[in-house]
């Protein structure tokens, strides 16, 4: 075991991102991880947004995927590490060894309260073997749910909380090292719909006015436009759903004159779990004038352009005037 | 006894004017009421001004500086001044019902002036009121946005202000405080003006432009630096 460990020492891995972003990140730069003592493994530090790390409702319950990167490298000892695993725990107590198999990850619920599983997924345990050289690179996605559900509680989706995971690289069935990140799940309750107040017609556009659901929340909205497409068919509808607002107010832009739109608004909590849709209102788009339009309709002459006469040139006459008897005076 | 008295107040005050810098002319800002007389051009017809704006007076922002060209009693300064006004209201539909668009006038107005301050009173009689008369060519740069804030049209429309106001002399609060100012920033003396102004501004009468007059006299205040 000793010696394992002193091969492990030999080994440097530069970084070990994880985050919860279904885009996938880039592997992380040697600028961006620290750098690790010999035979350690860390995450590198990297700013994550204010979304990543966070599990909401629909991916809790298995529609997101959290994608980790790993940038392994062997300064030293090639074939170093030959399978690793990744494991998930309800608490980072005491993680850092297992007291009773002495590996780095917590493998086993030993503590009161604890839950840890396995996530089995490739690269999981005994599922996948590498035959690990310098400059290694992997690049796996685990389904969010598959995560949460790892850690075997009664209802994942019904608590929000932390989750932790340990990666862990082995050899010969023994820990050579491992690297840890936190998760914060939040499964809270999806908010109320918000009370749609009115939709205007605009040119082209339509201007929706909602309430919040929870005034001082923090919450964001999308407005969801349908237009039937079939008029014989209610069925035929196209939705478009517009870009995520935190006001209670939106014009939505580049629609139809005359054509008539169902409008609603959907809430979506801090963690991105949506309310049902609000109370439709339907309108149309109608040709608005503006006010120089309307000046227009009523007969106005102004054109537009530079004025007639020549004020401001008379002006500038008059000042040079001035300025030069300033002078010779 | 008396000898000596005036001849430290004369050493005084002539002390005093030493420490007074050079005046090379003013600035100034201040803000006003306005509202364009647009809907004068249809006389017992629609009103598409107030139909889309409402009837309130908006408030112009201004500011200003001048060049002092003689001293006789007071000051002649030649000046430019510019400002900003902007009304937001709803476009009409077709049917002439309001529409949930907005519309936008923006005003840049940009006046040449020429101003007669009578500053004897406090130079002579040390009371800190100073009169002044302005007339002033102007040039008012405006553009109008629909609800997509896109600019439907733009233009210029050239005119004349007459202006009458009073400026109160705020050195007179502190004279210690005065005298730092214009030591350390050259700023002679501290204003704080009241003005009605008189906006004639429609393209000198010419068919083809709208009037942007000022329904009624424009009152202004704010301070005016003379430096």
């Amino acid at each position: 075991m000793r010696r394992l460990w002193l091969l492990a020492l030999s080994a440097t891995v530069v970084g070990l991102t994880a985050a919860c972003d279904p885009t996938p990140n880039e592997v992380p730069t040697e600028a961006e991880a620290p750098t690790p003592n010999v035979g350690q493994i860390t995450f590198p530090t990297i700013a994550r947004s204010a979304t990543d790390g966070i599990i909401n409702l629909a991916e809790c319950s298995g529609a997101g995927t959290i994608r980790l990167k790993a940038r392994i490298r062997f300064i030293a000892t090639p074939n170093l590490f030959t399978e690793y695993r990744l494991y998930v725990a309800n608490d980072d107590d005491e993680a850092i060894t297992d007291p009773a198999s002495t590996e780095d990850c917590q493998t086993t619920g030993s503590t009161t309260g604890l839950l840890v599983g396995l996530v089995e997924d490739p690269p999981g345990r005994g599922s996948r073997t590498e035959n690990i050289s310098s400059d290694f690179i992997t690049d796996a996605e685990y389904a969010t749910s598959r995560i949460v559900s790892a850690l075997g509680l009664a209802d994942p989706c019904g608590t929000s909380g932390d989750i932790h995971l340990c990666f862990q690289a082995r050899r010969a069935n023994q820990d050579v090292g491992t690297a840890r990140v936190t998760l914060s799940v939040v499964v809270d309750d999806a908010p109320a719909p918000p009370v749609l107040k009115s939709v205007t017609p605009g040119e082209e556009a339509l201007n929706v006015d909602w309430d919040a659901t929870t005034p001082g929340a923090e919450e964001s909205y999308a407005v969801e436009v349908g237009r039937q497409v079939d008029p014989a068919d209610p069925l035929s509808v196209v939705t478009i759903t517009s870009p995520r607002v935190s006001g209670t107010e939106l014009r939505f832009e580049n629609l139809t004159i005359g054509t008539p739109y169902n409008v609603q608004v959907r809430a979506f909590s801090d963690a991105d779990n949506p309310s049902d849709p609000s109370n439709a209102i339907s309108a149309s788009p109608v040709d608005v004038r503006d006010f120089f339009e309307s000046y227009q309709d009523a007969g106005g002459q102004e054109q537009g352009g530079c004025g007639t006469g020549g004020g401001g040139v008379l002006a500038l006459v008059g000042l040079a005037a001035l300025v030069a008897l300033r002078r010779r005076s | 006894v008396k000898r000596a008295v005036v001849a430290a107040i004369l050493v005084a005050v002539a002390a005093d004017a030493r420490a007074e810098s050079r005046r090379w002319g003013s600035f100034e800002i201040g803000a006003g009421t306005y509202e364009p007389d647009i809907d004068s051009e249809f006389p017992g017809g629609p009103q598409p001004f107030e139909d889309a704006f409402g009837s309130g007076r908006g408030w112009m922002f201004r500011t200003g500086a001048a060049l002092a060209l003689f001293r006789y009693a007071g000051t002649v300064e030649a000046g430019l001044q510019s400002g900003y006004l902007q009304k937001t209201g709803k476009g009409r539909t077709v049917e002439g019902t309001r529409a949930g668009d907005d519309t936008r006038l923006r005003l840049i107005p940009v006046s040449l002036t020429l101003t007669y301050r009578f500053e004897w009173l406090n130079e002579r009689l040390r009371i800190p009121f100073a009169p002044y008369g302005r007339v002033g060519l102007e040039r008012f740069h405006w553009w109008v946005e629909d609800g997509d804030g896109d600019t439907s049209e733009s233009g210029a429309t050239n005119g004349w202000s007459a202006t009458a106001g009073l400026a109160l002399l705020l050195d007179f609060i502190d004279t210690q405080v005065a005298r730092e100012l214009d030591n350390d920033t050259g700023v002679n003396d501290t204003y704080l003006f009241f003005e009605l102004t008189r906006r004639s501004v429609h393209d000198f009468g010419s068919d083809s432009s709208w009037n942007m007059s000022d329904e009624n006299f424009g009152m202004n205040f704010g301070l005016m630096f003379v430096f």
